[in-house]
C-alpha cells in the first residue's frame, strides 16, 4: 500500500515536471500570438513597447479592431480570400483526383512516363521558372486578374502523388464489381472509388486551404489592383502604410489569423494524417 | 463442332479487341486537363527559362539573344554575390535549428500523457499561420524596446537594446530564428511519425540492458531515424534557400542589402527593374545550387549505407 502510493506520487511528480516543460515550450510558440492579441486590445494611452513588457491590456479596448475593419479595406481582402478558397480548393481537389485515378488504376501506354513527368514538376524550383511563368500568364491575358492566380495552381505534382497513393490502397475487386454491374469508367471513379479516399481528400483540402489563404509571392507578382488582393497580400500592403500604427496593425493581423486558427482547430486530425501519409509515400 | 469453336474463339478475340480499344482512350480523357495545365504552367516555363537566361529581355521588346552575357554580368555583380552569400548564411543558420530542435520537441511530445495532443497542436500552430502575418508580428517583437530585448533583459542581459533588424550583423540571425520558429512544428510531426515507427521491443531491450536515455537516443533512435533525416534535410534545404516572404516583410533586403537573399534579388530584378533575362539567369543558378545541395544532403544522410 505504502509503496504503491509512493510510486503513484513519484509518477505524478515526474509528470508535473513534464507538464512544466511542455508549458514552458508552449510559451515560445504561443507567446508571440498572445502578445499580439493583448497589443490589439491596448488603449492608445498604454505603451506597446518598453520594460517590463505588459501582457494585460488595461483597460481593454475594441477600437483598433473597428479601425482595422473600417478605415482600411480589410473586409474586402477577407472576402477575396474566402472567394478564392471557394474556387480554388474544390477545383484543385477535383482535378487532382481525376488525374491521379488512371495513374493508379488503369493500364495504358505511357503510364509510367506520364507519372514520372508529373512527379518531376515537384523538383522544378519556383524561382527558376518565375519569370517565364509570369510571361506566359501575361500572354494569356491573366495578369492582374484572379485567373492568373487560379489557373496555374489547379494541379500540382505533390497532390497528384498523394492521391495516387490513396487509390493504390483500394482493393481491385471493388472496381471490378462495379464494372460488372455496368458502371462506366467515370461512374466507377466518381461514385465508387472516390468516396473511399475521403481521408486523403480531406488532407488535400486542408493543405490546399492553407496554401491559398497564406500564399504571398505569386499574388504579389501578378496582382496590381488593390481590390483583388487576398488577405496575405493585403496585410503586407498595409504593413507598409500602417506599419507604425502598431495597435491597429496588430488588430488587423489578429483578424487575418482568426479564420485559419478556427479552421485548424476543427481540422487538426487531418493535418497529422495527411502529413504522415505524405511521408510514408 | 470445329466450326462452332472457331466462331466462339473469333468472337472472344473481337470482344477482347473491342474492350482493349474501348479502354484505351479513357485514361487519356482523365489525364487531359492535367497534361494541358502542366505543359503550359510547368514544362513550358522551365524550357523557356533556359532560353530567357541567354537573352536580354525587358518585357516590352521581344527577347534578344546575347549568349552567356547574363552569366558573365553575374560574375561581376557584387549584389548577386552578396545575395548568394546571404542565402548561404540563412541556410547555415536555419537548417541546424530546424533539423535538431524539432527532434527534441518530438521526443518531448512522443508519450501517452493527458492533454499531450493540445501541446502538439500549439507547437504546430505557427506552421499553419501565414508567413506575412507572423513576419509582421515578429517585426514588432524585434523592436529595440520590444519583447525579445525585454526577454533578454529579464534573463540577465541588462543592457540588451539590440536593434535586431537594423543591425547588419544581427538581422540575418534574427530572420533565421523567425523562420525556424515557424517551421519547427512541421518537422516535429515528421520526427514524431518516425519515432512512432521505432520498434518498442528494441527500446525495451536496450532499457533492460541498462542503457541510459541518452545512449538509447544515440544508439537506438537515431540510426532508425536515418531515412527521416534524409527527408527533413532535403525539405529544410529547399525551404531556407528559397526564403523570401519573411525578408520581404521584415527588412525588404536592407539595411545596405545585408539581408538580401537570392530569391528576393531575383524578384527585384525581374519585377521591379523588369530585367527579365538577367533575373532568369540568376534563377537558373539558384536551381543548380539547390540541386547540388539536395544531392549532398542525400549523400550525407545516407552516408555509410551503401546497401539500400
Amino acid at each position: 500500500m505504502n509503496t504503491n502510493k509512493a510510486i503513484r506520487w513519484k509518477k505524478i511528480g515526474k509528470n508535473l515536471y513534464l507538464y512544466a516543460l511542455l508549458i514552458a515550450v508552449s510559451l515560445i510558440f504561443i507567446g508571440p500570438f498572445l502578445w499580439l492579441l493583448s497589443t490589439a486590445f491596448k488603449s492608445n494611452a498604454q505603451d506597446v513597447f518598453g520594460f517590463p513588457p505588459s501582457f494585460i491590456p488595461n483597460p481593454p479596448v475594441f477600437d483598433h479592431f473597428i479601425e482595422a475593419w473600417t478605415a482600411i479595406p480589410f473586409p474586402r481582402y477577407l472576402l477575396n480570400s474566402f472567394l478564392l478558397l471557394l474556387i480554388m480548393v474544390p477545383s484543385h481537389i477535383f482535378l487532382t483526383a481525376l488525374t491521379a485515378y488512371p495513374l493508379a488504376r488503369m493500364n495504358f501506354r505511357g503510364r509510367t512516363l506520364i507519372f514520372y513527368a508529373i512527379i518531376a514538376t515537384m523538383f522544378l524550383p519556383e524561382e527558376g521558372k518565375l519569370v517565364p511563368l509570369f510571361i506566359i500568364v501575361e500572354k494569356l491575358g491573366m495578369v492582374d486578374s484572379w485567373w492568373g492566380l487560379i489557373v496555374p495552381g489547379l494541379v500540382g505534382g505533390f497532390s497528384i502523388f498523394l492521391m495516387r497513393q490513396a487509390y493504390l490502397t483500394i482493393p481491385k475487386e471493388i472496381e471490378e464489381a462495379a464494372i460488372i454491374d455496368g458502371c462506366g469508367p467515370f461512374r466507377v471513379w466518381w461514385s465508387v472509388i472516390l468516396p473511399l479516399t475521403k481521408p486523403t481528400l480531406a488532407a488535400l483540402s486542408v493543405f490546399s486551404f492553407i496554401s491559398v489563404w497564406n500564399s504571398f509571392m505569386w499574388p504579389l507578382i501578378i496582382l496590381k489592383d488593390e481590390s483583388l488582393f487576398p488577405i496575405a497580400l493585403g496585410l503586407a500592403y498595409l504593413s507598409g502604410t500602417f506599419g507604425t500604427d502598431v495597435k491597429t496593425m496588430a488588430a488587423g493581423v489578429v483578424i487575418s489569423l482568426v479564420p485559419i486558427i478556427i479552421f485548424y482547430i476543427f481540422m487538426q486530425r487531418h493535418f497529422v494524417s495527411g502529413l504522415q501519409g505524405s511521408i510514408k509515400g | 463442332m470445329n466450326q462452332v469453336e472457331t466462331t466462339v474463339r473469333h468472337s472472344v478475340v473481337t470482344e477482347r479487341k473491342k474492350r482493349k480499344r474501348k479502354f484505351n482512350f479513357v485514361p487519356y480523357i482523365f489525364l487531359l486537363p492535367a497534361i494541358v495545365l502542366l505543359s503550359t504552367f510547368e514544362y513550358l516555363p522551365t524550357i523557356n527559362a533556359f532560353y530567357y537566361s541567354f537573352t536580354e529581355y525587358h518585357v516590352l521588346a521581344p527577347p534578344e539573344w546575347i549568349g552567356i552575357e547574363n552569366y558573365r554580368t553575374m560574375m561581376n555583380d557584387d549584389k548577386f554575390w552578396k545575395a548568394l552569400g546571404n542565402s548561404m548564411k540563412y541556410f547555415l543558420i536555419t537548417v541546424p535549428m530546424i533539423i535538431i530542435l524539432p527532434l527534441f520537441l518530438a521526443i518531448l511530445v512522443n508519450r501517452k500523457l493527458k492533454g499531450i495532443n493540445f501541446f502538439r497542436l500549439i507547437y504546430y500552430l505557427p506552421v499553419v499561420t501565414a508567413m506575412v502575418a507572423v513576419a509582421i508580428m515578429w517585426k514588432y517583437l524585434y523592436h529595440p524596446s520590444g519583447l525579445i530585448n525585454a526577454f533578454l533583459q529579464g534573463i540577465g542581459f541588462e543592457n540588451a537594446d539590440i536593434n535586431w533588424l537594423l543591425n547588419t550583423n544581427a538581422a540575418i540571425p534574427a530572420i533565421s530564428i523567425l523562420e525556424a520558429w515557424k517551421a519547427m512544428g512541421f518537422y516535429m510531426l515528421i520526427y514524431l511519425a518516425g519515432l512512432q515507427a521505432v520498434s518498442k521491443d528494441l527500446i525495451e531491450a536496450a532499457r533492460i540492458d541498462g542503457a541510459s536515455p541518452i545512449k538509447i537516443l544515440w544508439h537506438v533512435y537515431l540510426p532508425q531515424l536515418r531515412p527521416v533525416f534524409a527527408v527533413t534535410l532535403v525539405m529544410a534545404t529547399l525551404g531556407t534557400i528559397q526564403m523570401f516572404t519573411s525578408i520581404y516583410i521584415m527588412t525588404g533586403g536592407g539595411p545596405l542589402d545585408s539581408t538580401m537573399s537570392l530569391p528576393l534579388y531575383i524578384y527585384q530584378k525581374a519585377f521591379v527593374e523588369l530585367d527579365m533575362g538577367y533575373a532568369t539567369a540568376m534563377g537558373m543558378v539558384l536551381w543548380v545550387i539547390l540541386m547540388i545541395l539536395t544531392v549532398i544532403n542525400y549523400k550525407i544522410s545516407r552516408g555509410g549505407h551503401s546497401v539500400q
